[in-house]
């Protein structure tokens, strides 16, 4: 059905959509890509009586290859990244995933900053963010602040952005020379939610040893979470077909707690979190030959 | 106040609009574009897929004021009036359709994927439709379909229509 009713508001720069935030408080809503909001909208699950349109603001939109890493605006759509070659080339991970999100005309709405802000523990490009360290910019009208995203993500569906904060790009280092990655996920239609999502980076050192390795996983817990035991076994070790074995066996001891749900039971995402992994550290292990 | 260019004319509604307009509503209820189909409208079945500058969208989860100043082509807008566009020949020779409810955006995710890739895979077209639900072709001839269409009249559709889509 449609959505309840409520004022609409379309700033054209940040500093507006700020003012308006302070001014409306928590009974606004930011508007990003809508691909989430619009069908909570639709389904009235929720009732802003406010939503503040994000699209309006150009200066949000955009990919920067920078000697500072890769900075992306987080109202760049999904399909930028997708087809960006500056993304294939500095950041071939979050590149091989964008297809993997919702589907063709989600992701030509759908943005990079709104699926963060969501905070789903199955959104792709929160997990493949975590693996890679990443930097989330968050602004408020009274400043501004970076935030680690290994902190970023709180609780089920909860960020570390404060009520006054919007999200306004993220930062991901990009010196891949020594680096592998990974990527793998469990869905039951390629449309669909994912029920495990799993991606890896790797650095090594000149004889193949792991010098770090950051295993992020998606449905494994309330959010996205680090794989810390696994990544403990890899790292200091020559990479090998035996290692990620014996590394895949620590996973059962991670601090597990799936949810569950419509598409898949708690036992059964538990089940294939190790799976996720094996196969993700599996394609990483592979590039490494191509080296 | 809305503006915007639909199926190649240039539309301005004078009317307020109420926030909470979906994109769909307006097409089907302004502008009389009945082949937008709303179904699950929570973006998942695909059946209101229009073009937005271009780029296939779920016209139930984008907001109708969000389209000031873009251009919307809906499966009206893709051949003249009486004719049939050569992907809709297409779906008719590999009877890639039944009710049609999911035909009008499946033509539209399909168009969207031969523009970018005149050439597409097998997978590549399962891909780009894999947000569209049909309930009873089943999938294998609007794949045929849009493979033949690909095959012979990616060039011709170019010429002949590339303006209104």
């Amino acid at each position: 059905m449609r959505p309840p009713p409520f004022e609409f508001y379309a700033p054209t720069d940040l500093g507006e959509a700020l003012t308006l935030s302070d001014q409306l408080g928590q009974e606004a809503t930011f508007l990003a890509g809508g691909q989430t909001l619009l069908p909570l909208l639709n389904m009235r699950l929720i009732r802003p009586p406010h939503i503040i349109d994000l699209n309006r603001l150009a200066a949000l939109s955009f990919i920067d290859a920078g000697r500072g890493g890769l900075r992306i605006g987080a109202m760049t759509r999904q399909y930028q990244i997708e087809q960006s070659a500056e993304v294939r080339q500095r950041c071939p991970l979050l590149a091989h995933a964008m297809p993997f999100v919702g589907h063709a005309q989600t992701r030509s709405r759908g943005t990079l900053g709104g699926s963060l802000a969501f905070a789903s523990p199955v959104a792709e490009m929160s997990v493949v963010l975590l693996a890679l360290g990443a930097d989330v910019r968050c602004v408020s009208s009274s400043g501004a602040r970076s935030v680690p995203i290994d902190e970023f993500f709180v609780d089920y569906l909860t960020s570390a952005l404060q009520p006054d904060e919007l999200l306004t790009e993220v930062i991901v280092q990009t010196e891949m020379d020594h680096m592998v990655w990974g990527f793998s996920e469990l869905k039951l239609r390629s449309c669909d939610f994912p029920i495990v999502v799993a991606a890896v980076v790797l650095t090594l050192d000149d004889s193949s040893r792991c010098t770090q390795a950051r295993i992020a996983v998606g449905g494994a817990a309330l959010t996205p979470i680090r794989m810390r035991k696994v990544e403990t076994e890899l790292e200091g070790r020559v990479l090998s077909a035996d290692l990620l074995q014996l590394a895949v066996s620590a996973a059962p001891a991670e601090a597990l707690d799936p949810t569950d749900d419509v598409r898949a039971s708690a036992v059964y995402r538990r089940a294939m979190v190790p799976l996720q992994i094996r196969q993700a550290l599996t394609m990483a292990l592979d590039s490494k030959d191509d080296h | 106040m809305l503006e915007l260019q639909v199926n190649g004319v240039q539309v301005s509604l004078d009317q307020a609009i109420e926030g909470r307009t979906r994109l769909a509503d307006l097409l089907r209820d302004d502008l009389n574009l009945t082949s937008v189909h709303l179904s699950c409208e929570q973006g998942v079945c695909g059946a209101c897929t229009v073009l937005v500058d271009g780029r296939p969208v779920k016209s139930c989860i984008m907001l109708a004021l969000q389209a000031n100043g873009s251009s919307i082509v809906t499966v009206e807008g893709i051949a003249p009036v009486g004719k049939l566009h050569p992907l809709q020949d297409a779906f008719r020779d590999c009877h890639a359709l039944q009710c049609g409810f999911c035909t009008p955006a499946m033509l539209l995710a399909a168009l969207s994927l031969v523009r970018e890739q005149p050439a597409p895979s097998e997978d590549a077209i399962r891909h780009a439709i894999s947000g569209n639900l049909c309930r009873c072709t089943g999938y294998q001839p609007i794949v045929e379909a849009i493979q033949q269409f690909a095959r012979g009249s990616a060039q011709e559709d170019g010429q002949a229509y590339g303006s209104a889509a």
